[in-house]
């Protein structure tokens, strides 16, 4: 959890289960939705972040913790001393480890990002189910999002007619 | 970090569909950024799946494949005696008209279309302040973002500029300028003998910010100002004089030299190299037919320089009766991204057709009129059609 340091503003955040998350403003105006919330002063104690649970929600946090720009104080002289570039580089290794979880976790955060609106959040997650989809043949899209296949055999039939050099 | 995931459903567990999760919204939001191609798969996928591609909401924002064609037409006795045009295949519900004007972009002089490539276009803005020179700017007409940048010394005089662009890659592009001698600022007296020889090719990187120069030493080869650029895997192909495809890659270390398949009946001709279904295809009446047949080539290997006959088709079978004064009056303008079909312009009122090779179906499309034609036609100047792919992602060289 971050420690509180003196001249930065906290806000709690609370999950549906129970869960409260104090986290530096900042770090939670990362969620465009949030800012929304500060900026209307509609956020004077803690905020309910409704359909979200403590696991997901501590992830997120947890992203835009390393996502927040490094400024002020604290931040300048570190980005004195580090290139950009590097920095970029680093952000990029972080998220592909970050990215390394299960299936229902990736969706449950593609939602978490959504209703959030973390637009690097929501790329990153997203990034994967598209891999999948532009690499795969229909039967592999299917069978890695557990899909069910809804159509009537003739239905099925017409339809990869139509689509015929898509598979190809 | 992809598909490989893949391993960690854990067997013997009733698997949820994670997508039945997601909002519509996010749904389409996922399938529009894949490929075209992919999105027609993704409609075989389920009910939902296809009702949200199809749905006419949602249309817009899926990728899509060719709509249309810029081109400019001539007319001496008009003003302006250029015009731009947008020509549309699909129905105008299905995709909007195109406005040609490019009006988003900064005023300048004059603009000229040079070429088009996966959604992006490459414009020529002639300065206002000074007529005889220019930016280039490259623009998506789709999100109406555009990026400007700095000719070279040579740019006024140079008649072939093409631009390499694979979204599917990065956002990123490459502008191919072609410097013949004459442009370079050889004497008349010491150029070579093929006339319009390539000098110098400058190549600029949106990545690097920067042209870079390097001479050419392969050929000699000359190429005609009409001439189709066809960007495939990183590789910018050419139709030149002489029946020669020039192939170079975006660094310009790689170069191929090709001789099309057979020379064309009409030795003036400006033969036609398209990418199609991720490979290069070449379309022309060749001499040995005596101008009665249209052969459609695949190039099989770049370094080999080995073509396959895809498809060959009489004059007489192709246009039928109904179009037969067609025969000696029509070019090959494109060929579609993905299917095995080709778009015909022919006749005095120009008239665009489609022409698919596995059905052997001709398809009249519109007729675009007399005034689409090139300045010079009697001296082979073509009107070089530029066809449009919609590209709605907003980033532009910046990642």
């Amino acid at each position: 959890m971050a420690t509180r340091e003196a001249g930065k503003k906290m806000i709690m955040l609370k999950s549906p289960d129970g869960m409260e998350f104090e986290v530096e403003e900042a770090v939670a105006m990362e969620s465009q939705t949030i800012r929304k919330m500060i900026e209307d002063d509609c956020a004077d104690t803690a905020i309910l972040i409704p359909n979200i649970n403590s696991k997901i929600l501590s992830r997120v946090i947890e992203y835009c913790n390393k996502h927040v720009p490094t400024t002020g104080a604290t931040g300048a002289a570190a980005s004195d001393t580090v290139a950009p570039a590097a920095l970029a580089e680093d952000l990029k290794i972080w998220d592909a480890e970050f990215i390394k979880v299960n299936r229902a976790t990736r969706f449950d955060l593609i939602q978490a990002a959504s209703y959030l609106n973390i637009k690097g959040l929501l790329d990153l997650t997203s990034q994967t189910t598209i891999d999948t989809i532009s690499d795969n043949s229909l039967e592999e899209i299917r069978s890695f999002l557990s899909t069910k296949n809804d159509y009537l055999p003739e239905e099925e039939q017409t339809i990869r007619r139509e689509n015929q050099w898509a598979f190809q | 970090m992809a598909p490989g995931s893949q391993k960690k459903n854990t067997k013997g567990v009733k698997e949820v569909d994670p997508t039945a999760k997601l909002t519509d919204d996010l749904l389409v939001d996922i399938i529009s950024r894949v490929p075209y191609k992919s999105t027609c798969c993704c409609k075989c996928v389920s009910r939902r799946w296809r009702n949200l591609i199809s749905h006419r909401d949602h249309r817009k924002k899926m990728p899509q494949s060719v709509v249309g064609f810029f081109y400019q037409g001539y007319n001496a006795f008009r003003s302006p005696r250029k015009a731009r045009y947008f020509t549309n295949l699909l129905s105008r519900q299905r995709y909007p008209l195109v406005d040609p004007s490019l009006s988003l972009l900064p005023t300048c002089d004059s603009l000229d279309i040079l070429d088009a490539c996966n959604g992006l276009l490459l414009c020529r803005c002639w300065k206002a302040a000074d007529p005889l020179e220019l930016d280039y700017v490259v623009c998506n007409p789709t999100t109406e973002k555009w990026v400007s940048f700095p000719a070279t010394d040579w740019s006024s005089k140079v008649s072939v500029a093409r631009l390499g662009f694979d979204p599917a890659v990065t956002s990123h592009f490459h502008v191919f300028e072609f410097i013949d001698e004459e442009a370079w600022g050889i004497a008349e007296d010491e150029q070579s003998e093929c006339y319009g020889r390539i000098q110098t090719l400058a190549i600029y990187s949106s990545k690097a910010g920067a042209w870079k120069y390097q001479t050419v030493e392969h050929g000699p080869f000359a190429i005609p100002k009409n001439s189709p650029g066809s960007f495939l895997n990183g590789i910018l192909n050419l139709a030149a004089y002489n029946n020669l495809i020039v192939a170079v890659d975006v660094e310009g270390d790689n170069w191929s030299l090709v001789h099309i398949p057979k020379p064309p009946y009409y030795a003036d001709d400006i033969n036609g190299i398209f990418p199609s279904q991720g490979q290069l295809y070449f379309a022309n009446s060749p001499a040995d037919s005596d101008g009665s047949e249209l052969s459609i080539w695949v190039l099989d290997d770049l370094v080999t320089g080995k073509w396959t006959l895809k498809h060959n088709v009489s004059h007489l079978q192709l246009f039928g009766t109904k179009y037969s004064s067609y025969a000696n009056d029509y070019s090959v303008i494109s060929m579609h991204p993905e299917h095995s079909l080709i778009f015909i312009v022919g006749g005095h009122d120009k008239t665009l057709m489609s022409y698919d090779m596995d059905s052997r179906q001709l398809r009249f499309i519109c007729q675009l009129g007399s005034e689409c034609k090139a300045e010079l036609p009697a001296c082979g100047d073509k009107t070089l059609f530029h066809p449009h792919v919609p590209l709605f992602s907003q980033s532009l060289a910046d990642g």
